[in-house]
């Protein structure tokens, strides 16, 4: 049995980590659509049908200490996710949403289910372990959970009508599915591209796009499409690379569902672009920055669910 | 109503993220339920060791807001399709009742029910009104009462209304009120005897109480329905003017629009003598008691005691050995008294003191001189105002001068408060319905008739003699008599003017409602009902105008019921 400690320390300082699971290495392929890279694509949205917004959010509760009958100690959390979807077609409404509850720990070690009541309700912390035993480890474990459920979601919105699905972050899935699924990354940490591809980038506007390229991660099969566009006009004091996502799509959709859909993407979303007082503007897409706000909201008081964290643990070492 | 309106329906839930409290809290209003203003609302609750509870209170503000919205553009993302929200609406509601009386706010999360039919009479205490007074329909054309145990004197009385002139129908309520009075059966046995008296102080406005409205919908029947009211005019009205003052010795009312059933009022030198009426010649309002009261007082005592009856006419006195042939006649005998230095009558009071009264009496006798009658007048008991007669008594004294007016209203007050004085109980009633109550009774200053008007709030509870005294500006009226009254209402009132303090008993959001109420609606205050409502009232059955006068005799509407 697995004996659990708290860190009393706010689970928000020494966490640097944040979003290595998006920009994992790998290698592009320039040339799948065109290898004409001079000019960008202007593309417009012919059908302006239903788009779903699928979005994840999670919070460390608490960080732990987790020790083994043998003396062996791993870091550990507890955490919270909750994966969400919006539906717009014309109105925007919150969809369907799912709540997670974890205990991750790691080193390989695993621990106990926890239940812990707060106020009238009993949260139930599953659990999981991570091999690794380094400290960010665990959260690497909670984000893979919500991730995972992200990706569930996503992929039972897409088994629906003829919709578009728009998943927050890399493609999480590569099935085939009924509505075709778009990863949108928000973060641009690593250059694929080549210079000379690269060049593009900087002069596309709004409504705009890449040529489509592969994308290859290591050791793995050719299995994405991706492209650049930008959301929103440039500004003078802006990088290059400032106001652009980058969208995936699995290869299994053939190159010409491929291109028109990333044709329909790219004129759509800049009017979805996020508001500019969002932290994140522009990529924090308005319908997923109200998805997360209502997430967040649903993983229930911060506070109270760590003073009740912490009483159960005082219990447990009395 | 059928039955399913009757039953109490669930609206949403308190809300926890506002305090609740005993007196006040929010209902968080579910998705397909709405509130709004002035629902009765209840919620059943438990409290630990003393059993369950019924909080009933009344909606007083409603608001509805985007939830998850950041920012005020938030709202243009919002109707593109491209932010999510949640929309929240939700009710403060201000608690009227506790049944048991345990103070406790209604826990977060309990259900609130819209209250219907019996639950809606607990929550407003009509339930607690033995005898209630149908006072209006709820904008939802719910009957609203009030209690007439506050009305008649058992418990408060008066009823005091205020609001723009025009617009806010203060006289056109107050009729309805006595309508309800008179036509429900809420006074029992004192039905036909209880007596009001109306002064008509603007238009002829009030000239046909007795006549049917020629021009009432079949909503505003249904209006009378719902509040178990006949449709009708009033039954028994008796509708006086002042004599025409150049008639030359013929008693003929002074009116325009209607020539039938209407009696000239004057009355006699006599009577003025005997009863001192001097001093409501000299009824404008003054600083304080100057010494020309005094004089007043003076000239009044003498006259009575001086003057003997004259033997030849019942109308009028004789001084000196010589008739006193009319009212200048009588002026011209004070005027000589008081300004004989040696004269008793003017006592020890200056020369300044005696010019201004005589100043003031002449500027009074002309213009009221044609409403005191000596030897020309024939059977003057004719057309001295006669309450009893009728149920109600509508006295004309729009057309008079400002003087002439006050003098009619203070005599007829006076008359009235002695009369009832003098039967030493309260029943039957007397209700006195005048408008303008800031000319006769100003907040500043004194004259003969604010003390009588003073005397009627104060005591008239005690005598049955009720005050449906209405102003445009309560502010102008003397505090006291605004204090006195039981029951409150607000027509349409100007910003500036509902902001004073003589309407703190309106809450922020009421007083700003007071400045948008339409024709029809008043704002209601009774005792019982810790929140002021807003009701309206319907159309008023009885003809307001010569136009809305149905042809005497014949039913109105036969000629739409197509024969």
């Amino acid at each position: 049995m697995l004996s659990l400690r708290a860190d009393p320390w706010i689970p928000d300082f020494g966490m640097g980590f944040q979003a290595t699971l998006d920009e994992t290495p790998a290698r592009a392929d320039p040339f799948v659509e065109t290898e004409d890279w001079r000019v960008p694509i202007a593309c417009r949205d012919a059908e302006s049908g239903t788009v779903w917004f699928v979005d994840g959010v999670r919070r460390v509760e608490l960080r732990l200490i987790a020790g083994d009958e043998l003396g062996r100690h791993a870091p550990g959390l507890f955490g919270s996710f909750a994966v969400g979807a919006v539906r717009c077609d014309g109105r925007a409404t919150f969809a369907e949403h799912s709540l997670g509850r974890s205990v991750v720990v790691g080193g390989g070690l695993r621990p106990e289910p926890v239940e812990v009541r707060v106020g009238g309700a009993v949260l139930e912390y599953q659990p999981a372990t991570e091999p690794g035993g380094e400290p960010d480890a665990p959260l690497f474990g909670l984000q893979k959970a919500m991730m995972a459920q992200e990706a569930a979601l996503a992929s039972r919105i897409a088994a629906g009508k003829e919709e578009l699905v728009l998943a927050d972050g890399r493609l999480g899935f590569l099935d085939a599915t009924r509505s075709p699924v778009v990863g949108v990354v928000k973060r641009f940490v690593r250059a694929y591209l080549d210079p000379d591809q690269d060049a593009l980038l900087p002069r596309l506007s709004p409504g705009e796009r890449t040529p489509l390229f592969g994308l290859v991660y290591e050791g793995q099969p050719l299995e994405r499409y991706a492209w650049y566009m930008r959301l929103v006009r440039s500004r003078p004091e802006w990088h290059d690379h400032a106001g652009l996502v980058r969208c995936e799509v699995r290869v299994g959709l053939g190159l010409d569902d491929a291109r028109s859909l990333a044709d329909r993407v790219s004129a759509l979303l800049p009017g979805f672009a996020g508001r500019p007082f969002d932290p994140r503007f522009p990529q924090n897409l308005a319908p997923v920055a109200g998805l997360e706000r209502f997430l967040q909201h649903r993983l229930g008081h911060r506070g109270l669910i760590r003073r009740a964290l912490i009483a159960r643990l005082a219990e447990e070492a009395a | 109503m059928s039955a399913v309106e009757n039953v109490s329906e669930p609206v949403g839930r308190i809300l926890g993220t506002e305090d609740a409290t005993p007196l006040t809290f929010w209902v968080g209003v579910a998705p397909d339920s709405y509130l709004q203003l002035d629902d009765a609302v209840v919620v059943d609750t438990e409290v630990p060791g003393r059993g369950p509870l019924r909080i009933a209170g009344i909606v007083q503000d409603v608001r509805a807001r985007h939830e998850g919205a950041q920012f005020d553009t938030d709202v243009f993302l919002v109707e593109r399709g491209v932010l999510p929200v949640d929309t929240a609406v939700a009710a403060q509601v201000v608690a009227t009742r506790f049944e048991p009386e345990v103070f406790v706010p209604p826990m977060p999360g309990l259900p609130a029910f819209r209250a219907r039919g019996k639950d809606r009479d607990e929550a407003l205490y009509f339930d607690q009104m033995e005898r209630r007074v149908p006072a209006g329909l709820t904008r939802d054309g719910e009957p609203m009462f009030l209690d007439l145990d506050f009305l008649d004197g058992t418990r408060g009385a008066h009823v005091n209304i205020s609001g723009i002139s025009g617009v806010a129908t203060k006289t056109t309520y107050a009729l309805f009120l006595l309508y309800a009075l008179f036509h429900s059966e809420v006074l029992g046995r004192y039905s036909t005897n209880t007596k009001a008296i109306v002064f008509n102080v603007k238009g002829e406005d009030l000239m046909w109480l007795d006549t049917p409205n020629a021009k009432l919908q079949q909503a505003d029947r249904e209006d009378y329905g719902r509040l178990g009211l006949p449709v009708g005019a009033f039954e028994s009205v008796g509708v006086w003017a002042p004599v025409r003052p150049d008639a030359g010795g013929q008693a003929v009312p002074q009116i325009e629009g209607r020539s039938q059933g209407v009696t000239a009022y004057y009355w006699t030198v006599r009577e003025f003598v005997r009863e001192k009426f001097l001093r409501f010649l000299f009824a404008e309002a003054e600083d304080e008691r100057s010494q020309i009261a005094d004089l007043v007082a003076r000239v009044e005592s003498h006259l009575d005691r001086e003057c003997v009856d004259d033997p030849e006419s019942d109308a009028t006195v004789s001084f000196g050995g010589y008739p006193v042939e009319d009212f200048d006649a009588l002026c011209e005998v004070i005027r000589e008294q008081v300004e004989d230095e040696h004269s008793p009558w003017r006592g020890r009071l200056s020369d300044a003191t005696v010019a201004a009264f005589v100043r003031r009496l002449d500027a009074a006798r002309f213009r009221m001189a044609h409403l005191v009658w000596g030897r020309a007048a024939e059977r003057p008991e004719r057309h001295r105002i006669d309450w009893e007669a009728n149920q109600v008594t509508v006295i004309d004294i729009h057309n008079l001068h400002d003087r002439a007016k006050r003098f009619v209203t203070g005599v007829v007050i006076k008359r009235l408060f002695e009369h009832k004085e003098s039967m030493g109980r309260r029943e039957p009633l007397a209700f006195l319905v005048l408008d303008e109550l800031n000319r006769y009774a100003p907040r500043e200053g004194w004259s003969p008739i604010k003390e009588v008007l003073l005397d009627v709030a104060e005591r008239g509870r005690s005598l049955g003699m009720i005050l449906v005294g209405a102003e445009q500006t309560a502010s102008e009226v003397e505090r006291r008599i605004i204090a006195n009254s039981a029951f409150r209402v607000v027509g349409r009132l100007d910003t500036a003017e509902a902001a004073r303090s003589e309407y703190g008993f309106l809450p922020a959001v009421t007083r700003s409602r007071a400045s948008i109420l339409k024709p029809g609606s008043m704002i209601l205050q009774q005792p019982h009902i810790p929140i002021p409502l807003q009701i309206r009232f319907p159309f008023p059955s009885w003809a307001t105008r010569a136009d809305e006068a149905a042809p005497p005799g014949g039913d109105p509407f036969r000629p739409f019921q197509g024969e």
